[in-house]
């Protein structure tokens, strides 16, 4: 084999009439399922779990059936499936809602709870494995654009930013710090197999589903062997320019993956005829139209600017009733954010709000009136003078006013803070979605140790 | 070629119509017809007004019509028979022209483009009669020879039988394009739309199945409209169905007198009886209609708003008699000072369909199969086993899940999911209600004066046990209403679904 040949990957674009026969078509043009998994292999499969939702919040469960049954019927002996969840919301617990786990065993599967590991925990599981595949559902995300494979293998909520000197606008560790995690990973062991899942794909608001979210049908998957080519394809599939998107950029800094689309063989569905258009994630927070809601921001960094994107859709999803009662409510986001044009119910969210707005108007409450000291009065009463009126200013703390600390603030405690500001009886919608929200985020995990990988 | 029961009582009411005009008090004659199609006698008088009200509203606002039944099999000229109806008012057919044969023409390849066929027939017809007919017709004859079958056995059936006879009639006429409207009126479109989710399932099969569940119950609906007033009286006894037309002879000032309705419920022995204004359900129904199936989530939010606004416009839109007792003052008062806020008045209709619509759809995903199984625990057996498919919160699809091996006498919900999760493609959730729970659902509504919040109590408490109602796998919503006691569920929810303020 040529050099030349060496550095062609192959990425496999299927459209078809359902899902199944899709992902059928992707492996047949990749060369069936015999290629990728020998007798005997320990397979590691990473899908997405993210959160208790169901699709396309988390990977088909279909498909990761009609996955799992091929890899078997290939001859794998062991298959593990991972995932890391967010909202901080453990996978167990979604593991103890949903029943994956129940629902795979009797395939030959058993799901990993990587969250209760630590990354090198993750490298082991992955170095010791034969074959790592990657099942990805491809959603809009307001970060990254979409939710691309390369983005399945790491957990955005395990960066830990415990060095606040790191914490500024100016370096964005969270976004640089995820990818950069991402790509360490990846160089490390680099999946065998990667589906991007896109025949069904959320757009308008994502990835979890809000109201603004709404469902649309491509019909399309695409398949491959290099994850970097995979994502590229797709997103040139979606209307994007892949050497816009931070990840591949960063790929083809550090020479990881095939960036290149000349160097990029796609097999089935024609690319250019092939291309669909998306309605985007909202990118300015301020356009997310929320009733009775002021949103201003200042600068942002991309953690906070992240954890407030899902936190307005979800105030904006849950909070129908809350918004009617609350009666007017502010947002400032980021650094140096505008002043509000109303001094009550004052949300700072995230460090650099509750710093930048210290010296803001709306943390005093000015009020003045006229009065008539006591002495004048008395005065007046011999004099039979008219008492002159002087003008009494007070200042005093707003307290209207909610901070959210963080950078970026945790999403469970946002929705705490903002449910405990307003109390219950102002806000019965935000209640119920914390009650909810608590059925999977308070159980006690009980770190149980791993077999097989 | 026509069904003579059917044929009789078709001449009976042209000639009732033919008559309206000419008579000097029409109201006055006491002359009975049937509803087209049904056992239902009716007063002639209020068929035609009812006509009147309704026939523009549903099918077509336009004059003159043409019927014309075609063969089924291919021929040179399709058509059988015509006939011409002159409608100076929109749907008040008085007399049938017989049509020559060589009148209209129709080859089979002419049903692929209606709208041309429709201009061609339109011509003839001018050309012919010198009408100008605005809507036609069009049943195949296989259409007229199942309702041919259906009118023959109406003297036989009971009105159970003859219900599911109908919907079956026109569940098959409308799937397999048996009748042809043209213009196509919103509720034949929105009809042929909800048959094609319903797949291979009769929708007789399901009327059966909740009509079998209901109690014993004597109601009526009191209609009041511009200018004819009528009671639709239901009564279920002993699995007889009864339903009746009484047209009331009362003044359209009378017909809003709350004064009325405890005479007619004294006079017909019923339990209870609602009265509300005709033009307002009509115009509810006609936008249901006007939706496209699968009716997408903001337009079911429309929909459910305007339902809720109605229901909670007790004494405004519509009346009870007895009064419920959910709306006795001291009754709410006491229960205010409990914590429980029950004014029905208050109902939040502008926030609850959202926000179910948003915690339904977080909940199953934009794209979910579920099963539904419809269990009696008492017989040990499965009444129905459905297969739900939502997408973007909208029910897409309805199918059997025809599994033996999954329900063979197993009522374990886990159990049923994971032996139908292995032969299905996809299933996101299996959900196992008991008749016993929709028994006491449907108890509930069909005595709405007697609904008090000891029997919401009640039925929630009925739904938590595993028994009557069941989810697997657990969604957050389904654990959060398992975890709490029905008093905690119900002090978190009122405040959702009843307002604090007017707004």
């Amino acid at each position: 084999m040529s050099q030349l040949e060496k550095d062609i990957v192959n990425v496999a674009i299927a459209k078809r009439d359902n899902p199944l026969n899709t992902y059928n078509e992707i492996l047949t043009n990749l060369g069936g399922i015999g290629k990728f998994v020998s007798e005997n292999d320990k397979i590691f499969i990473k899908v997405n779990i993210n959160s208790p939702e169901g699709f396309p919040v988390n990977t088909s469960f279909a498909l990761i059936k009609s996955m799992i049954k091929s890899c078997k019927k290939a001859g794998a002996s062991n298959i593990f499936l991972g995932s890391y969840s967010s909202k901080g919301v453990k996978i167990r617990n979604i593991d103890n809602l949903l029943e994956i786990n129940e629902s795979i065993n009797p395939l030959g599967a058993q799901l990993l709870f990587l969250d209760e590991d630590s990354e090198f925990e993750l490298l082991d599981i992955l170095q010791n494995c034969d074959k790592f595949f990657v099942v990805n559902q491809v959603n809009v995300d307001p970060l990254f654009d979409y939710t691309l494979s390369m983005m399945n293998s790491f957990d955005i909520n395990n960066l830990n930013f415990n060095d606040p000197m790191k914490q500024n606008l100016e370096n964005d560790f969270y976004k640089k710090n995820f990818v950069s995690k991402l790509l360490n990973l990846f160089e490390k062991r680099k999946p065998d197999l990667i589906l991007n899942d896109l025949y069904y794909l959320m757009e308008g608001a994502g990835p979890y589903i809000y109201s603004d979210s709404k469902l649309i049908k491509t019909d399309l998957m695409v398949g491959g062997n290099d994850a970097v080519a995979v994502d590229f394809i797709t997103l040139k599939l979606l209307d994007n320019d892949p050497l816009e998107n931070p990840l591949i950029i960063s790929a083809r800094e550090r020479n990881i993956g095939t960036t290149d689309l000349n160097n990029i063989n796609i097999i089935g569905v024609d690319l250019e005829t092939s291309i669909i258009h998306i309605n985007y994630c909202k990118k300015n927070l301020e356009e997310i139209k929320i009733h009775n809601c002021d949103i201003k921001t200042g600068s942002t960094c991309s953690g906070c600017y992240h954890m407030a994107y899902h936190l307005l859709n979800t105030v904006k999803t849950y909070m129908t009733k809350d918004l009617k009662y609350i009666a007017g409510q502010s947002f400032l986001i980021g650094k140096n954010p505008p002043e509000p044009e109303i001094k009550k119910n004052v949300i700072l969210f995230g460090n650099c709000a509750i710093n930048s707005t210290k010296n803001y108007g709306f943390n005093t409450l000015i009020t003045s009136k006229e009065s008539i000291p006591l002495l004048d009065k008395i005065k007046s009463i011999f004099n039979r003078k008219k008492p002159n009126k002087i003008q009494i200013t007070k200042k005093r703390k707003n307290k209207q006013v909610l901070q959210i600390p963080g950078c970026p603030p945790t999403f469970n405690s946002s929705i705490k803070l903002i449910s405990d500001y307003h109390g219950k009886q102002q806000v019965p919608n935000l209640l119920l979605y914390r009650n909810l929200m608590e059925t999977y985020t308070l159980t006690d995990i009980k770190k149980v140790k791993k077999e097989g990988v | 070629m026509i069904n003579r029961y059917f044929k009789d009582n078709w001449n009976k009411i042209l000639k009732f119509n033919s008559n309206i005009e000419i008579i000097e008090n029409p109201e006055l004659l006491n002359e009975f017809v049937r509803i087209p199609l049904t056992p239902i006698q009716i007063d002639a008088f209020l068929l035609y007004k009812l006509t009147e009200l309704i026939y523009p509203k549903f099918i077509n606002a336009q004059q003159n019509i043409a019927d014309i039944i075609l063969s089924d099999y291919d021929i040179d000229n399709l058509v059988l028979e015509s006939y011409l109806y002159e409608t100076k008012i929109a749907g008040i057919h008085k007399k049938a022209i017989h049509l020559q044969n060589d009148v209209i023409s129709i080859k089979k390849n002419d049903l692929d483009d209606i709208e041309n066929l429709f201009t061609k027939i339109q011509d003839s017809i001018i050309k012919e009669n010198g009408i100008k007919i605005m809507s036609i017709r069009i049943f195949k004859k296989r259409a007229i020879d199942l309702m041919n079958s259906h009118c023959e056995n109406l003297k036989k059936y009971s009105f159970n039988e003859f219900m599911s006879n109908l919907l079956d009639l026109a569940q098959k006429c409308i799937e397999k394009g048996l009748i042809i409207l043209y213009p196509e009126p919103d509720i034949m479109r929105f009809m042929k739309e909800l048959f094609s989710i319903f797949h291979d399932i009769k929708i007789s099969r399901i009327y059966n199945l909740f009509n079998n569940l209901c109690p014993s119950y004597k109601h009526a609906i009191y209609f009041n409209a511009n200018d004819v007033s009528f009671t639709c009286q239901i009564e279920k006894e002993e699995n007889i169905n009864k339903v009746e037309f009484i047209r009331q002879v009362l003044s359209p000032k009378e017909d809003l007198d709350e004064s009325w309705l405890p005479q007619i419920k004294e006079e017909n022995n019923l339990e209870s009886i609602i009265s509300m204004d005709l033009n307002t359900v009509i115009s509810f129904l006609s936008e249901i209609f006007e939706q496209k199936v699968p009716i997408e989530t903001n337009q079911m939010e429309l929909l459910l708003q305007k339902f809720l606004f109605g229901l909670r416009s007790f004494d405004t839109h519509w009346k009870m008699f007895p009064r419920p007792k959910i709306y006795n003052t001291l009754i709410r008062y006491l229960l205010r000072l409990i914590g429980f806020n029950i004014n029905l008045r208050k109902l939040s209709h502008w926030n609850i369909p959202e926000y179910a619509i948003n915690l339904l759809n977080s909940n199953i995903g934009l794209n979910s199969h579920i099963s539904l199984l419809l269990t009696n625990n008492r017989n040990n057996d499965f009444q129905i086993t459905l297969l739900l498919h939502f997408l973007n919160g909208s029910l897409v699809k309805i199918t059997n899940a025809n599994n033996t091996r999954a329900f063979n006498k197993n009522f374990d919900t886990k159990e049923i999911h994971s032996s139908l999760f292995e032969t299905m493609d996809h299933l996101d959730f299996t959900v196992k209600v008991d008749v016993e729970l929709i028994k006491e659902i449907e108890k509930c509504i069909l005595n709405m004066h007697e609904v008090s919040i000891f029997k919401l109590y009640k039925i929630l408490k009925m739904a938590k046990n595993p028994k009557y109602l069941d989810v697997y796998p657990n969604s957050p919503a389904f654990k959060l209403f398992k975890s709490k006691s029905s008093l905690s569920l119900l002090k978190l929810l009122l405040p959702i679904i009843i307002d604090r303020h007017e707004f």
